[in-house]
């Protein structure tokens, strides 16, 4: 007969460590990246509009073109965030596979089927 | 054949018993039916044609100078080149994300590629000031798109 508590005990002990180091290694950074890049788009955006403003007040620039780029601006924008969040599911497709792959090799090393 | 009948057994009772079996029904649920990805894909030619379609089109805003008449055919040609862009990146299976980026871009009622070009076709020219600011957002959001193609499985940031 297969010792079910021990099978379990091992199952435990060796996945959970696993698993917790990957979360580890990944959240923080996927959380500071997120952060840092709302940060920049928010001071880019301040950044170009303050400097067209000036260029439209002296004439490079008339004020359809600011209107217009000020528009363009925010249509990166969305373009920016759709990126971000589209490489986000991929942090959570490899997030998925990393479970996948710590489970199958637990379940192998606890030799359930021996 | 009796090794075997016990070998058997043996497994049923490890398959079925306690634990082990909500262990098994784990795994099962994290396997390929399940673990289907959220996200299409790094695709090479989706990659190659944003590519080609970034190069062309900063090189065809630059002529913005000059009157919309002189380039009017090559504008025609490069809005087909990147209707296709969108057209291949709706067609592919969960792929939303890039799917929206390329609409936003082409649109003629947005304000990148599809946005410049109606608005030079209405102004005829365009300043050389707004055309360099505009070139850059529209470089910018061909990043977005080549930078989102790359990240994805399989994609430059995966080897």
């Amino acid at each position: 007969m297969i010792d079910n508590t021990f099978a379990e005990k091992t199952f435990i002990e060796d996945f959970l460590p696993q698993f917790r180091s990957y979360l580890q290694r990944t959240l923080p950074g996927l959380q500071r990246s997120l952060l840092e890049n709302a940060s920049t788009i928010v001071k880019e955006n301040a950044v170009n509009i303050q400097k067209w403003t000036i260029q439209s007040s002296s004439g490079a620039l008339s004020v359809a073109d600011l209107r217009w780029l000020i528009k363009s601006q925010l249509d990166w924008t969305s373009l920016h965030i759709l990126k971000e969040a589209g490489l986000t599911l991929v942090k959570v497709d490899e997030m998925k596979q990393a479970v996948v792959s710590s489970l199958l090799t637990t379940i192998f090393k606890v030799n359930i089927f021996k | 054949m009796g090794s075997m009948i016990r070998r058997q057994k043996r497994f049923s009772s490890a398959l079925f018993s306690g634990t082990i079996s909500h262990l098994v029904l784990l795994a099962f649920c994290f396997s390929p039916i399940s673990c289907a990805s959220s996200i299409a894909p790094f695709s090479l030619v989706a990659y190659e044609m944003a590519i080609d379609l970034k190069v062309d089109s900063l090189r065809l805003m630059d002529a913005a100078e000059l009157p919309f008449t002189d380039s009017a055919t090559k504008v025609k040609t490069l809005q087909i080149r990147t209707e296709k862009a969108f057209e291949f990146a709706m067609g592919r299976p969960k792929n939303e994300h890039s799917t929206e980026q390329w609409k936003i871009m082409i649109d003629s009622d947005r304000h990148l590629l599809g946005g410049f070009f109606k608005r030079w076709e209405s102004e005829s020219t365009l300043s050389r000031a707004f055309i360099v600011k505009a070139k850059k957002l529209v470089e910018k959001s061909f990043d977005a798109i080549i930078g989102l193609e790359s990240g994805k499985i399989g994609g430059a940031n995966d080897r």
